[in-house]
């Protein structure tokens, strides 16, 4: 039986051949996980008795429909279908959340890509952001926000570009800001009443 | 035939029309102009969302709200009909009171009942801020089946309508009166019959209204 970390390995394997010995550095909050991908390789799985080459050839294959890519810096981490993650989720790489995160995703410089199976309750910010799954929460961005065909955000958005692709769905705000800080809290015109605070439940989920 | 609520009798439209169309339009110029002139202008489109429209007035800078109420005139499976369209921006009256400068309604009152479309325009009243505007679309021409549409910004003077699905909605179709008594208690800036039978209405909320 594959533990959660263990399934999130595998993934992780899917991207970087497990031949290499590489070990990859994940922090959740103040949380430091570590695991080496050759270790933690599940027995018997589906991939097994393939090269490496083929392994990374065909997730990166079969993947590219959905809109996965290996990242500039090459380091991309994976939170896998099946691991849920509540609390702070930061981290200095690229990130692919094909799971489930309540809290909070601060990814500061790098890329973000909440996957056709990521289902996000927090309040989410990074350098880029292409979203096909479900966000609930505010959306900031420094360079761009992609909302996918398949895609579902209720929130707000701020960023300087962005692209809604026929068939997405979303509810909210948008905000042109040429230079987004990822700091930065949604700013009210002066002479404009504030809105009232969301109550999470009743009106996220509506 | 169309179900018609309300709706003027004896018409037996003809099927002629094609999706997508494109036609001009006089309003969505008329409406930018007034809210490129107010700093940082709040739009709220509660039509089914066009990611381009949005990126269009984003691009002149407003600020772009999106609630799509069209999503209610589908049956959802949970609740009845009538009571998902009683709460029509229910809760955006709630977070956003006297906030919007201009609010695109595009045809959803040609979807209504009266007593439906009369609950709407209240919502719309208070979600304005004084001299906010509002535009929608009311459709006079039988041959264009009552379809669920949207409609895509080309330019400032010309719309695209897009058919989003082949079931037909009910569709009330509206005299001048019966619009000039919707609107009642707001301004009207303009309103004009295109050669496609398609009207345009802009108006909008009063500086002191209550």
């Amino acid at each position: 039986m594959r533990s959660r970390l263990g399934g999130m390995a595998g993934i992780v394997k899917l991207l970087k051949p497990p031949a290499s010995k590489e070990k990859y550095y994940h922090s959740f909050g103040k949380e430091l996980l570590m695991w080496n991908v050759k270790d933690q390789q599940p027995e018997g799985g589906p991939l097994q008795g393939k090269a490496p080459a083929d392994v990374k050839k065909e997730n990166l294959s079969s993947r590219s429909n959905a809109g996965f890519r290996e990242t500039s810096t090459g380091q991309t981490a994976v939170v896998g279908p099946v691991i849920q993650i509540k609390g702070e989720l930061t981290g200095s790489e690229d990130l692919i959340i094909d799971g489930t995160v309540n809290g909070k995703v601060d990814l500061n410089e790098h890329h973000l890509t909440i996957g056709p199976g990521g289902h996000i309750t927090a309040d989410i910010s990074a350098k880029r952001i292409t979203i096909q799954g479900e966000v609930r929460g505010n959306v900031t961005a420094q360079e761009m926000v992609l909302i996918k065909e398949r895609g579902k955000v209720w929130g707000d958005i701020v960023t300087p570009r962005i692209s809604i692709s026929d068939g997405a769905f979303f509810t909210g705000s948008i905000e042109m800001e040429k230079h987004v800080s990822l700091n930065q809290q949604k700013s009210a015109t002066k002479d404009r009443p504030q809105p009232a605070p969301v109550v999470a439940e009743k009106s996220l989920r509506a | 035939m169309l179900a018609l609520t309300g709706a003027r009798q004896g018409l037996t439209p003809s099927r002629n029309v094609s999706f997508p169309f494109v036609f001009s339009t006089q309003q969505l110029k008329r409406l930018l102009h007034q809210l490129v002139r107010l700093p940082k202008p709040h739009l709220l489109d509660i039509g089914p969302l066009v990611g381009s429209n949005v990126e269009w007035f984003l691009q002149k800078g407003l600020k772009v709200h999106v609630d799509d109420c069209f999503r209610h005139l589908v049956q959802p499976k949970a609740q009845s009909k009538e009571q998902t369209q009683t709460d029509l921006l229910r809760e955006v009256v709630r977070r956003y009171p006297a906030y919007f400068d201009a609010i695109l309604c595009w045809d959803i009152f040609d979807h209504l009942t009266k007593k439906q479309a009369k609950e709407l325009t209240a919502r719309i009243r208070l979600l304005l801020r004084p001299k906010g505007l509002l535009f929608a679309i009311f459709n006079y021409n039988t041959s264009y089946p009552s379809l669920l549409v949207r409609h895509r910004i080309v330019s400032e003077t010309k719309l695209e309508c897009q058919a989003l699905s082949t079931d037909e909605l009910p569709r009330r179709l509206y005299e001048n009166r019966d619009i000039q008594e919707l609107f009642s208690g707001l301004e009207f800036v303009s309103s004009c019959l295109l050669q496609n039978q398609i009207r345009e209405v802009l108006v909008r909320k009063a500086d002191k209204a209550v």
